[in-house]
């Protein structure tokens, strides 16, 4: 019993990705089928054709997120040293979670102002400054509780035994620090490929980044290519998953 | 030559203006706007914009609809993600469980109101499957379950994004606070079944997750796509009241949405702050975090 | 780690687009160095979005045909009139001297805002070379909202309001106030208000009839009359709308979603601010065959759509060569056709080339759509912007908030 309810269980988790396969597949769907009228690639090749944008717009997520999250991790890495070392440390922290809690949308109304004055909002580099400004809090918090008494006394070591500054990095604190790394910075890239109420204002609609097209067809009651541009948004993630869950969610690195 | 002192005498300047110097500019712009004090439109200080902020029932329904949204979805979520952990225990980390309940945390929330749409929609996949059973007669029958006055399509679908989180984390404290050797000491020493859920398994689970839980519990306060694309015009949730009023018709509404966001941000801290006192007094311990409940607002 | 920074550094460059050229008033140019100087720049027009068939206008037709001809890149970013006035506002708050925003898609309330805020460039249409051909004696299209447009925005487009039925579930659909009230109350749960543009647009006309005289609203912004008449509206909706869809308690927020619920069956009525859109969606598939569209005997609302290039444009010249061939009688006669847009011109028939004309007449004809000779005698001016405005908050504070 147990078992079958699992199973049970599982395939209501795995019910939304078959859905929105086979929504991106019908060619119609009126009340009250079950099935779609009709199946065909159709979609699939009018949305990918140049001209719609997906495939574009695809390129663009991966580059915002893969350039967001490469600064988040790096920059965290760092700062997050800062702060562990710091005696007020739990007060910074404390503080880091405001910017992180902020609902992303609100956010990106109060630096729209600033965004704008500096020539930033309705550009690439744009969206990407203000997702920094977004996920380093995420970031700096991670490696700040990372940073523990061990490795600080590694570090300390190497130091001690004559090891340069670049040494203590490059040899010690970035190889042993990998898998925490990689956690951030996927954790920070599917915060980063996930956002649309930041992006949206401060890219001003022009940075059209695929959650920003799914939003597009889901205005346009346009279940199909909605369904597409879910899809694309959903399967890099799972791949991940597939991949390494640990390193796509892990609670705390240290 | 390196220094780690002197580098960490640079780290922590540097965190304050990457990380909240944007964020008190933003605040500050905001309040000063909210006050009359710039913006296209201002004509000089005045309160007249808090006024019709403060005096307006809407902004009050507003908030309370949005934190007892979070609150249920939080409760809810960890009911649920207790239940289905205490019942599956270790089955849910072997085999292809042990992916599969990982599926869902990669369902982006824009992705998930979708989803939330196409089935739970008046003419949706459910309302399908009630006509197709016989369980329903007619569309006009069929259970209002997005725009609804309960919000029941909002909380379901938040549900939805938060619950397979808090299993996941469940899941780990389950093994990082050995709690199946903790229920067989228990055992052991004489407790029942029940006893060793009540009395053992959810209060480790319970204390342990208690910052992520109230996080989440923050995280959901403010969330965007879902309620705006589900939820209803009256009252909205705060997130899309603040962002209907900065993107709609009247011009004259983008002081009072500064002043909501002035608002907003006041809340947050103070969430901020008395979860910062709690987590200090019990265990005198960093909170700890993850970034998935992020996913579940990042929208 | 540098390696990772550069990383970053490289793909976000390699996803930057290019910028435009500068050029501070393009009106000055003759028409054909103005076309030289928009060479290779691109355009960003912010338009609203929330149609596939219009979209695929611009997607297919308009972009390629702007890069072909005038090698111009179209960027496309959507963008209701509400959100290019609080974008252009916020530039300007910024003082921005380059926006972001080339080209607007603008209806008359976006019009009085921009003019408010001062955020307008012009007067440009007169200049632009197929301006010649537009019908500006037409009321309908010469005026916006009660408002001279003086050259500061483009006629694109001239659509009428139109209600859009079943004949299978509705063989005799209500022709005026009174007939709606008696079905509203046969057929609960079947009727909403959209609370956007189209919606705002159905009220007016609403307005209009309970004053009984179709140009009750003619002329600038009447507190006393809109308190009068929108007393009435409001008295008319709340005493009705608990046979509303949702029992009036919710309305949805686009008409897209709407026209999904009529052809789902959850709705018997739809609206379209365009009177031809019934065709396009029966022949996308939409819509059953059997859908008609209607006007009311007391007539609904026609205007017209606009193109404004903001004042702090950085690519006015660009903007004023795509609006050119948007107005030309090509684009035009390409987005008349039911099967492509079905969006009413703006140009005056007369004054096209006798090829055109001809072209114009042989557009193939409307099938499910009444046919606009019937529908312009029904026609209702736009009232001034601000009774939008106002209809817009109050529908919130007097109908959605009454509970």
């Amino acid at each position: 019993m147990k078992k079958v309810l699992l199973a049970c269980f599982l395939a209501l988790l795995a019910l939304p990705f078959a859905y929105l396969l086979l929504l991106s597949f019908a060619t119609g769907w009126r009340f009250p089928a079950l099935w779609p009228e009709g199946l065909s690639a159709e979609n699939w090749a009018t949305t990918m054709a140049s001209g719609a944008g997906v495939g574009a717009a695809l390129l663009r997520s991966v580059c915002l997120s893969g350039a967001v999250a490469a600064v988040v991790t790096m920059g965290g890495f760092v700062l997050g040293k800062a702060l562990a070392a710091h005696p007020q440390r739990a007060r910074w922290q404390a503080m880091a979670y405001l910017p992180y809690a902020f609902s992303p949308v609100i956010y990106a109304y109060c630096l729209q102002f600033f965004f704008l004055k500096t020539n930033l909002s309705g550009s690439l580099t744009g969206v990407w400054m203000a997702q920094i400004l977004l996920l380093l809090p995420f970031g700096v918090l991670f490696f700040s509780n990372y940073w523990d008494a061990r490795l600080q006394n590694m570090e300390q070591l190497v130091r001690t035994l004559g090891g340069q500054a670049r040494d203590v990095w490059q040899r010690v604190l970035i190889p042993v620090s990998k898998t925490a790394l990689l956690t951030v910075f996927f954790q920070s890239f599917l915060l980063s490929w996930f956002d649309y109420g930041l992006t949206s204002v401060i890219g001003l609609g022009q940075v059209k980044t695929l959650s920003v097209q799914v939003w597009q067809y889901i205005g346009e009651a346009n279940p199909f290519f909605a369904a597409i541009g879910s899809c694309l948004l959903v399967f890099p993630p799972v791949v991940l998953l597939m991949i390494n869950k640990r390193i796509v969610f892990r609670e705390n690195a240290a | 030559m390196y220094k780690t002192k002197s580098f960490n005498r640079i780290g922590v300047p540097v965190f304050i203006s990457i990380v909240l110097l944007p964020l008190a500019a933003g605040v500050g712009y905001a309040l000063a706007y909210s006050f009359g004090l710039t913006g296209a439109l201002s004509q000089g200080f005045t309160t007249k914009y808090w006024n019709i902020v403060l005096t307006n029932p809407e902004t009050w329904q507003s908030l309370l609809l949005s934190a007892g949204i979070a609150a249920t979805v939080v409760l809810i979520s960890t009911a649920l993600a207790l239940s289905i952990l205490l019942y599956w225990g270790e089955r849910l980390e072997q085999g292809l469980s042990g992916y599969l309940i990982y599926l869902p945390l990669a369902i982006p929330p824009l992705s998930a109101a979708f989803l939330g749409f196409q089935w739970l929609g008046k003419s949706g996949m459910l309302s399908r499957l009630g006509i197709a059973s016989g369980l329903i007669p007619s569309l006009e029958q069929a259970l209002e379950l997005i725009n609804d006055s309960w919000h029941i399509g909002v909380i379901f679908v938040l549900c939805t994004m938060t619950m397979p989180y808090f299993l996941v984390l469940f899941l780990q404290y389950r093994r990082s606070e050995n709690l199946p050797q903790l229920m067989q000491l228990a055992g052991t020493l004489g407790a029942s079944s029940g006893q060793m859920i009540r009395r053992v398994a959810v209060p480790v689970l319970l204390r342990r997750a208690a910052p992520n839980l109230a996080l989440s519990g923050i995280f959901l306060f403010g969330v965007y796509e879902v309620p705006l694309l589900l939820g209803r015009q009256s009252p909205r949730m705060i997130s899309v009241m603040i962002a209907q009023k900065f993107k709609k018709f009247n011009l004259e509404d983008v002081p009072p949405a500064y002043a909501l966001t002035v608002l907003y941000a006041l809340i947050i801290s103070l969430a901020a702050w008395w979860m910062y006192r709690q987590m200090r007094r019990v265990s005198g311990n960093d909170m700890t975090f993850n970034s998935t409940q992020k996913q579940v607002e990042n929208s | 780690m540098k390696k990772l920074l550069f990383f970053a550094f490289l793909l976000l460059v390699s996803c930057q687009q290019p910028q435009p050229n500068k050029i501070s008033d393009p009106t000055t140019l003759p028409w054909a160095e103005l076309e030289t100087q928009a060479k290779g720049s691109t355009v960003h027009w912010m338009m609203w979005q929330g149609d596939p068939l219009i979209n695929r206008y611009v997607r297919e037709y308009v972009v390629p045909e702007v890069k072909k001809r005038f090698d111009i890149t179209l960027d496309v970013a959507p963008g209701q009139g509400t959100e290019i006035v609080k974008a252009l506002l916020a530039e300007k708050e910024a003082n921005k001297t380059d926006g972001a925003i080339d080209l607007g898609w603008i209806n008359g309330e976006t019009f009085f805002q921009l003019r408010q805020i001062d955020a307008l460039y012009g007067p440009y249409a007169s200049k632009l070379p197929n301006a010649q051909y537009i019908d500006f004696e037409n009321p309908f299209i010469g005026y916006d909202f009660q408002q001279k447009t003086d050259g500061f925005e483009c006629p694109w487009g001239n659509v009428q309001l139109a209600a859009i039925y079943d004949t299978l579930r509705t063989p005799m659909p209500p022709r005026n106030l009174a007939e709606l009230e008696i079905w509203f109350k046969a057929h609960p749960g079947k009727f909403t208000i959209p609370y956007e543009f189209t919606g705002m647009t159905l009220l007016k006309s609403w307005m209009i009839a309970l004053a009984g005289n179709a140009q009750a609203l003619d002329g600038p912004f009447d507190e006393a009359k809109y308190v009068a008449l929108s007393g009435k509206l409001w008295d008319f909706i709340n005493r009705n709308k608990a046979f509303f869809w949702r029992k009036g308690e919710t309305f949805p927020e686009s008409v897209a979603a709407m026209h999904q619920m009529f052809a789902n069956g959850e709705l018997d009525f739809t609206f379209s601010n365009n009177d031809n859109e019934v065709d396009n969606k029966i022949l996308q598939g939409v819509f059953p065959n059997t859908a008609r569209a209607y006007i009311y005997d007391f007539g609904t609302i026609q205007n017209s759509h606009f193109l404004g290039i903001p004042s702090h444009a950085v690519n006015k010249a660009g903007a004023m060569v795509v609006a050119n061939f948007l107005i030309s009688p090509e684009a035009q006669l390409q987005k008349l056709n039911p099967a492509v847009w079905g969006d009413g011109t703006v140009l005056a028939l007369s004054k096209l080339p006798a090829e055109w004309q001809a072209k114009f007449k042989a557009v193939p004809a409307r099938r499910y759509a009444p046919r606009r000779e019937s529908i312009s005698p029904k026609a209702l001016r736009e009232p001034a912007p601000e009774y939008m405005i106002r209809l817009y908050d109050d529908f919130r504070t007097k109908v959605i908030e009454q509970k």
